[in-house]
């Protein structure tokens, strides 16, 4: 929590105050320092749950059922932030806070599709069944994630395309680049460590009757 | 590269204008996610205190 707290901050204060201005946007493009790692984690939480989705219907690993449960209400906070961060800089550089283009909606159903997944599990009072009924919808929800990645390539959109490819390198400067990188790096320490606090609380609320709950506190 | 860009703190905090949507994102942010670690914090102590006092 401290490491992720720490690069984040770094990040942050580096691109607040030392990385240039943008020529285009001005200095409205800081927001990038927040937006970007935000919606990274909100595509990679979810991508995550679908690997713990698959694991928990084909070997049915409890565990990972626990997991899914744990990190949709952390994907619900950064898919928040990400739309939240978007919009608010939407507002200088589009002269609109919102805009039904591709890459907008997908990223919205993402965060419809996180609180549909808590409402799905809290609605039944079997958490077995809950549990396998979650996990397939999070596997039928996983389609959304290539969507929302290749939607600024497939549409022509108001948002504009990505500032950092695995395959095409990034389109940045590198004075920009780096405190980027290291906020991406920081937001995915902060939220792996809010997610292994909430995995804490759930595993021992879920499990409270079992003797190891007891003996653990 | 470690260069400040502004010329002074309240050019840094006015950002030619766009000081207000950054600051905010950026303090709502910092607010969520500090309250979010609180909140499952706080929640954390309690469940294991109630377990505490069902046990003795």
């Amino acid at each position: 929590m401290f490491l992720g707290f720490s690069c984040l901050a770094m990040g942050w204060i580096w691109g607040l105050a030392f990385a240039p201005e943008d020529a285009i946007q001005g200095n409205s493009y800081r927001i990038i320092f927040l937006h970007v790692p935000a919606s990274i984690m909100a595509q990679l939480i979810y991508f995550f749950m679908s690997i713990c989705a698959l694991m928990h219907l084909v070997w049915r690993v409890k565990l990972a059922a626990y997991l899914i449960k744990s990190a949709a209400p952390v994907g619900v906070l950064i898919t928040f932030i990400a739309l939240f961060s978007g919009s608010i800089w939407g507002i200088p550089t589009w002269g609109t806070w919102w805009q039904w283009d591709a890459r907008i909606t997908s990223t919205l159903i993402l965060f419809i599709m996180y609180l549909g997944i808590i409402t799905l599990h809290s609605s039944f009072s079997n958490a077995e069944k809950a549990d396998r009924l979650m996990s397939i919808l999070v596997v039928v929800g996983v389609v959304n994630i290539p969507i929302i990645k290749k939607s600024v390539d497939w549409w022509s959109t108001l948002h504009q395309p990505a500032s950092i490819s695995i395959s095409d390198g990034a389109s940045i400067d590198p004075s920009m680049l780096y405190p980027l990188t290291i906020s991406i790096f920081g937001m995915a320490l902060t939220m792996i460590a809010l997610g292994i606090l909430v995995s804490k609380l759930y595993i021992l609320t879920r499990e409270k009757n079992k003797k190891w709950v007891q003996s653990h506190v | 590269m470690f260069n400040f860009s502004f010329t002074d703190f309240h050019d840094f905090l006015t950002m030619d204008g766009h000081g207000i949507y950054v600051w905010t994102v950026y303090l709502v942010t910092f607010a969520l996610i500090a309250g979010s670690f609180l909140i499952v914090r706080r929640k954390l102590n309690v469940f294991k205190r109630k377990l505490e006092n069902a046990s003795e």
